[in-house]
């Protein structure tokens, strides 16, 4: 019953970003490399422009629009494209790559940078993701998780072809997370 | 282990084609201790009634389960969505389900 | 105090220059505790204008870098929706559209919602954000997320839905100090790009999207709740310990809180005594002691009651165990049209119909509440019990029996059956016909077995005491003070000179304003069997149906006005058509107590009726309804007993 993102229900929702005129679409679909009905919201003149990232879509509004009229239109075409997905949309092993570097940069590292440490992409190939990790850590706030697992569980919920995460360097820093004193869950 | 799924009820049966499509019944003939599928709610319902069943969460791929029955029948205690929302039959009838 | 039928209640209204917050949220989600951590001491209540709809607003504070910043906050009805589907709901749907009279909509609206049932509160929150206003969330239960299992990202969810999001534990007051600074400040909340949808399925992706990134996991059922409902919600064993529990509240309330009453009464009577022996003209002396000492304890003496009353409610409402009552004994409550909830309002009206009525509040339909209001005096309550010893010991032999039963015992059991069955009918009627009978859907949701936090139940305890004072007392006293008049005045201190105590009391009762009142009413009441001095006992019997007792007892001039049974079976009626027979024969006595059981002699209830309902319409109905009924039942009563006796 939780196989992860490989369920029939779609998810969607927006959020603004630092420009107004752009609004990201998050879900935890796998979204292919291109979305015909992004190309009909620009051509209508709803949008301006768009791009497909990992687990999120981003929308340009058209000049002399406002959020407030385009939004449900955006929502309910991206929501109805999104529907017909399947769960798997076939990546090219670059596109796949760039995706889960963009995932990481955007969820994992920050995390990472701010007890002093960093991660980045070193390859992905027939579902095995290596990454790197560099720096240490102490006493970060992430609860009972280690990094790996943080990891692991954005990029395989994004991504289910990814079955295997491993890092490079052998010496893994494993972080005393949580609480001095709580029991350490795992 | 997956990312924690939301707390959204898992669909009906997964894998395509394994089943043949149930019956929908009432919520009401639902036996206490089972589980069901909510589909829709009855159209003959006065619309108060439905827009606040589906206010509360009985809206069409939210899962039921009928907890208890009061001693007399009724009410009928129901956990959806991760709370307790006890509903008389009269109540309870617009509800159709289908069984998991 | 008392305000306006029509008007808003001046008392309530926000603090004028202070942005204003409403806050909105389902019934058990945690907001009174919200409520209470931000406003404190500084809440008032009242009513919205011309409904029974209480009115709860209070004023926070920020301490700021730049000083204290107040903000006022209204504390909505609870509410499992903004689509109103009764006319209390439509209070809440018109205060937040500004469609309220009198009243402005809140500038910014503060969701609170139980992080522990996310999932279905979305509802609620999407239509928060949907009416346009600057709003935040405020996630209580954070603890009991975290203890059964959950989890939620506070941070990840604001960012999500594009508002201000802080996480609070409502009984501790964690995370208050995050929250008030945002409400010291609403128009600088971020707000959410788009409204949430609207189409079902598209409501539903959004739900799971914005849960998802959250990383929300919804908590374990609680497990402890389970244990203790698979024995408090037994069929068997659930219903016994509801009796017990019920058995319980009603002797805390009618036996314990007695000897406190006895305090309060012989505290007063002291305090009375006192008074009278400084004051030198006796006249403003019987005033001072009686009227005025004596009706202000006529108030204080409900509140050891009230109290305990409302100690018990809070502790059972705040544990979870209200609901689960509720559920047991809903299907019995459902034939009257009531629900479950009722059953504790009627059940506090077997002690007083005062705290009785005042239990209402538990019920979220006013209706409901108005129609149990009604009903609720018709229970035989603990007054009635020694007007009731007095009559059945003049109508029946102590000795007499039916089988093992003694046939006073039967008798009384028969009274309290009369008033209870009564009162199931008229809440039915009143439900059915008067209060439009269209059924509103009935659901309850049963809340997980909760630790009531000591400070939440403090306050209510105060809150509605102090409602009883303000409101009710007031009445009570007035009442109490126009009653001494007419039973005390004039004084003909000259003529009562050299009589004996006894003596004197009954010449000032016989020829006071009252006597002449009762003198007046008489022919409406000779039918009945009633002479005048019974009319001035009635009369009196409106402070507190057991003064009855102690105004017949002056009336006939015993030596010991409160054991008059002996005079009474002797006294006959002094003129008129039945002149020299006895007053108190077997039909009359029957008629009287049918007339107690039926007639709203008591002003502490009327006045309190007037309080919850927040006009004097409700009052004068049930006071006119009962009276008919009382005049028409003891008619009935008294012309069967006489064509049964001969």
């Amino acid at each position: 019953m939780s196989s992860g993102p490989a369920t029939t229900t779609v998810s969607l929702h927006p959020q603004a970003s630092t420009d107004p005129q752009m609004l990201r679409w998050v879900t935890t679909a796998t979204l292919p490399a291109e979305l015909p009905v992004l190309d009909r919201l620009v051509a209508d003149g709803v949008l301006a422009r768009s791009e497909i990232g990992a687990g999120e879509i981003r929308t340009w509004l058209a000049d002399g629009s406002s959020w407030d009229t385009a939004g449900p239109v955006v929502r309910t075409a991206l929501f109805a494209a999104l529907r017909q997905l399947p769960h798997t949309p076939a990546l090219s092993g670059e596109l796949l790559a760039e995706r889960i570097a963009e995932l990481i940069a955007r969820e994992v590292a920050p995390v990472a940078a701010s007890h002093g440490g960093g991660i980045t992409v070193e390859s992905v190939r027939e579902g095995v993701l290596t990454v790197a990790m560099t720096g240490a850590c102490h006493g970060c706030s992430l609860g009972h998780k280690t990094l790996d697992d943080l990891v692991r569980e954005t990029v395989t919920a994004h991504f289910p072809q990814i079955h295997t995460v491993r890092a490079a360097n052998p010496r893994r820093s494993r972080f005393t997370l949580g609480i001095p004193g709580l029991k350490k869950s795992k | 282990m997956a990312a924690s799924p939301p707390a959204a009820s898992p669909p009906a049966a997964s894998p395509p084609a394994a089943s043949p499509p149930a019956a929908p019944f009432s919520l009401t003939q639902l036996k206490t201790g089972s589980s069901a599928l909510i589909v829709g709610l009855s159209e003959d319902a006065p619309v108060e009634v439905t827009t606040r069943l589906r206010h509360l969460g009985f809206r069409a791929g939210n899962v039921v389960e009928a907890r208890r029955r009061a001693p007399l029948r009724d009410p009928v205690m129901y956990r959806l969505l991760g709370y307790d929302m006890c509903l008389r039959a009269n109540e309870a009838c617009h509800v159709s389900v289908v069984a998991l | 105090m008392t305000a306006a039928c029509h008007g808003p209640d001046a008392s309530v209204e926000p603090t004028p220059g202070t942005t204003r917050i409403a806050l909105v949220g389902s019934p058990n989600a945690g907001k009174t505790s919200v409520y209470n951590q931000l406003t404190g001491m500084r809440a008032r209540t009242g009513n919205y204008p011309g409904v029974t709809v209480t009115r709860t607003v209070g004023t926070g504070r920020y301490k700021g870098p730049d000083g204290i910043v107040e903000f006022t906050i209204e504390d909505l009805p609870g509410t499992y929706s903004l689509h109103p589907i009764s006319p209390d709901e439509q209070i809440v749907a018109d205060v937040l559209n500004g469609e309220m009279t009198g009243i402005t909509a809140p500038e910014s609206l503060s969701v609170v919602v139980d992080v522990t049932v996310l999932e279905r509160s979305m509802s609620l929150i999407a239509q928060a954000m949907s009416l346009g206003k600057p709003t935040m969330i405020v996630l209580t239960m954070i603890d009991e997320l975290a203890t059964r299992g959950g989890h939620v990202d506070i941070d990840a969810f604001a960012a999500a839905m594009g508002v201000p999001v802080v996480g609070v534990v409502g009984s501790r007051g964690k995370g208050f100090d995050a929250l008030r600074r945002l409400l010291a400040a609403p128009q600088d909340w971020p707000r959410a790009p788009i409204a949430p949808p609207r189409d079902d399925d598209e409501f539903n992706a959004w739900i799971t999207s914005v849960l998802d990134a959250a990383r929300y996991r919804a908590p374990e059922p609680d497990a402890r709740s389970a244990r203790i409902d698979r024995l408090l919600l037994h069929p068997i064993f659930g219903t016994l310990i509801f009796f017990a529990v019920m058995f319980l509240f009603f002797q805390v309330i009618f036996t314990v809180a007695a000897p406190l009453q006895d305090l309060v009464e012989q505290g007063f009577g002291w305090l009375g005594t006192q008074a009278a022996e400084l004051i030198p003209n006796s006249m403003i002396a019987g005033l001072v002691a009686n009227g005025i000492i004596g009706g202000v304890g006529a108030v204080l003496v409900f509140i050891p009651q009230i109290m305990l009353m409302f100690l018990l409610l809070a502790l059972l409402e705040d544990v979870g165990y209200m609901s689960r009552a509720a559920f047991l004994v809903d299907r019995v409550m459902a034939l009257t049209g009531l629900e479950g909830r009722a059953f504790v309002a009627m059940l506090s009206s077997m002690a007083c119909a005062v705290p009785g009525i005042m239990a209402t509040r538990t019920m979220p339909s006013s209706r409901d509440r108005i129609a149990t209001s009604m009903a609720a005096p018709l229970m035989t309550c603990s007054a009635r019990l020694p007007v009731y010893i007095l009559l059945i010991g003049l109508l029946v032999d102590n000795s007499s029996r039916v089988g093992p039963f003694s046939t006073q015992g039967i008798a009384m059991f028969g009274m309290y059956l009369l008033g209870g069955v009564s009162a199931m009918l008229a809440a039915g009627v009143f439900k059915a016909r008067v209060l439009g009978g269209e059924l509103l859907p009935f659901y309850m949701e049963m809340p997980p077995y909760r630790f009531p936090s000591p400070r939440s139940v403090a306050l209510s305890l105060w809150d509605s005491t102090r409602a009883f004072l303000q409101r009710a007392g007031t009445i009570i006293l007035a009442t109490s003070i126009v009653l001494w008049f007419l039973l005390n005045l004039p004084t003909r201190t000259a003529e009562i000179a050299g009589m004996s105590e006894a003596d004197a009391a009954a010449h000032v009762l016989d020829n006071s304003i009252a006597a002449s009142i009762g003198k007046f009413l008489a022919p409406i009441f000779e039918p009945l069997g009633f002479d005048w001095r019974i009319v001035v006992g009635l009369i009196g019997a409106m402070a507190a149906r057991e003064v009855f007792i102690s105004t017949m007892g002056q009336i006939f001039a015993a030596v010991d006005p409160e054991n008059p049974t002996l005079l009474l079976t002797s006294a006959a009626w002094t003129s008129g058509p039945h002149q020299g027979e006895l007053l108190f024969n077997t039909p009359t006595i029957v008629a009287l107590l049918i007339f107690f059981a039926y007639a709203l002699l008591c002003m502490s209830t009327v006045a309190t009726i007037r309080r919850e309902t927040n006009s004097w319409r409700w009052p004068a109905i049930a006071w006119t309804y009962m009276i008919v009924l009382a005049w028409v039942g003891a008619f009935l009563a008294r012309q069967l007993t006489l064509a049964l006796t001969g």
